[in-house]
């Protein structure tokens, strides 16, 4: 894996676009992602999380726009850019094949692949080379995806809706080997969910698609100070209740009434379609 | 690349192994060495040469499609396309790739029992099937390389448009059948054919008996006449005297030379279906990625 230069982002897009005939998947997408971050991409189903994960890994070409990895453009290269490693939500893996044979194909498929890295983490989730991967559990089948995407030793990890389809403990077991080899490795991570509290606590940046449009770009510390959730009486009028509208941008002078949002409710808030808005459900006082 | 090709079609290369290496083998030995093989055997597809040749005229399809549909439809419906084209191979490798260590082993086993199984006709005391009439002319020569080759080509191409290995197989098999339907009904507008008629004595002794030889190797009409010129029917040899026997034999007839260079002509057709097909579905595969 190359060092990322510290002032080169790991992932940058610049002005991004994708159309499908006459429907704008991506539009003006922009953002610079530094090294070492675990950016989540979060959105609503159809905001263009998918589509974009599938630009950066040279699955489809963008119709406007650059896509540059470690300050190198992704046009340079006719698929992936090679220090990119794409996880799908599907995993993709040869049913048919024992664990040895994908760590092999990993191998054959790849100019730069670290077998022995791709063992070790294949060892350390307890996988026997000679299982079928049919025969694995959705836990099993994710850390030998895993390992299949980090053994090519990216600068920049994709992984598309990593914890979907696992049970609530293997989603732990999962993400937790997964941050603890990306932190040591110090790779840069982008990982698309639309369930919000998967994303809690493992990222420490945020970009959030709505509508094939960034409306939500940073570090999440500083995304969320600089929201506030405020506290308004039931739509209803029910006293007590607390139903507090759309998180607004925190005031010049904060009101003891206004609170910091969770990652949660600053992502829903920007699903909402206009003029409504989202209401978020603020803890009750 | 190869590697993972081979190992993905690994179960339709051994079966495609399977049934074509005995064909192989035996036609081979027939026609190269005829006395190394048990006369019952002979005897055996001598008498039973309808039957082998259905099976010959249906192994192109079969194998064709079985191996091509799942090539690229498999990859969409278990997603694993995806692994696929995000590793180092480009994506026109990992199409070709896959393509040629899929088709090339198999079609090239089918024509060389196609040609092996012409020549070891001669061999075999056949009767009834022309070079040129169906089934003889589907199941002899190169022409069998060609048609697995049609099949695989639309199957793959089918299997990338459908993504679903069933449905791709479904249709390639209706296709084939109306494109080998169309192709070989222009055959017969193709074909020079010559008729003689000459008069029927004892079939040894007759010049006739000569030609009928030649003919019923040759061509596809083989007519036996009698005294009012009315085509006798059935298998008169079996009749003995209780049959009315023919006068006269007639007796159609094309020279091989033609029958080559029909074969290389309608050989040259279904391989340009096949690759058109391919073609065209890398092509919408490559857009479906724009």
């Amino acid at each position: 894996m190359p060092v990322p230069d510290s002032d080169v982002a790991a992932l940058e897009t610049i002005a991004l676009d994708k159309r499908y005939r006459r429907v704008h998947a991506l539009s003006e997408c922009s953002f610079s992602l530094p090294s070492g971050r675990i950016a989540a991409l979060a959105g609503p189903n159809g905001a263009g999380k998918s589509t974009l994960m599938d630009l950066i890994a040279g699955i489809r070409r963008p119709t406007g726009g650059e896509i540059r990895v470690l300050g190198t453009s992704s046009r340079s290269f006719s698929g992936i850019h090679p220090d990119v490693s794409y996880l799908a939500q599907r995993k993709p893996l040869y049913r048919s094949f024992t664990v040895e044979e994908m760590l092999k194909a990993g191998h054959k498929l790849n100019d730069r692949w670290d077998a022995e890295y791709a063992r070790r983490l294949v060892e350390q989730a307890g996988l026997t080379p000679k299982a079928k991967v049919s025969t694995l559990s959705g836990g099993q089948r994710s850390r030998l995806a895993i390992a299949m995407a980090l053994g090519r030793r990216p600068a920049v990890l994709l992984l598309d809706e990593p914890l979907a389809e696992l049970d609530p403990f293997a989603r732990r077991e999962v993400s937790h080997a997964l941050l603890d080899e990306v932190r040591n490795q110090g790779t840069t991570v982008l990982m698309s969910s639309h369930i919000v509290a998967d994303l809690q606590g493992m990222c420490d940046y945020l970009l959030c698609l709505v509508s094939g449009r960034l409306v939500l770009d940073g570090p999440v510390e500083e995304l969320l100070g600089a929201h506030r959730v405020r506290r308004e009486p039931d739509l209803d009028g029910a006293a007590g209740s607390t139903v507090s509208p759309v998180v607004e941008a925190a005031p010049a002078s904060p009101e003891t009434e206004w609170r910091a949002p969770t990652l949660e409710e600053l992502v829903l808030s920007r699903m909402a379609p206009p003029p409504h808005g989202t209401y978020v459900r603020a803890v009750s006082s | 690349m190869t590697w993972l090709a081979f190992r993905q079609q690994r179960l339709s290369l051994i079966v495609s192994a399977m049934i074509l290496g005995p064909l192989l083998v035996i036609s081979g030995l027939i026609w190269l060495w005829p006395a190394t093989v048990p006369e019952a055997l002979t005897e055996t597809l001598a008498v039973d040469y309808a039957y082998v040749s259905v099976f010959m005229l249906m192994l192109p399809p079969l194998l064709g499609t079985f191996t091509g549909a799942p090539l690229f439809a498999r990859e969409f419906e278990q997603g694993t396309f995806v692994f696929g084209v995000t590793q180092s191979v480009s994506i026109h490798r990992w199409v070709w790739t896959k393509v040629a260590v899929a088709a090339v082993p198999f079609l090239a086993l089918l024509a060389v029992v196609g040609v092996t199984s012409a020549y070891a006709r001669d061999g075999l005391p056949v009767r009834g099937f022309g070079f040129f009439s169906t089934p003889g002319f589907e199941t002899h020569g190169v022409i069998l390389g060609a048609y697995g080759f049609m099949a695989f080509g639309l199957a793959a191409a089918l299997g990338i448009v459908l993504r679903n290995t069933v449905a791709a197989m479904a249709l390639t098999v209706l296709l084939y059948v109306v494109i080998a339907l169309v192709v070989g009904g222009m055959r017969s507008y193709d074909i020079d054919t010559r008729t003689v008629t000459v008069p029927f004595t004892e079939a040894s002794e007759n010049p006739a008996a000569t030609a009928f030889a030649h003919a019923a190797r040759s061509t596809g009409g083989v007519s036996f006449l009698d005294e009012e010129g009315r085509e006798v029917t059935g298998r008169y040899y079996e009749c003995g005297t209780a049959c009315v026997m023919p006068t006269e034999v007639s007796i159609s007839y094309t020279s091989m030379s033609s029958y080559f260079a029909l074969q290389a002509q309608e050989a040259l057709v279904y391989t340009a279906v096949g690759g058109a097909a391919l073609a065209g579905g890398v092509i919408v595969l490559r857009r479906r990625l724009d």
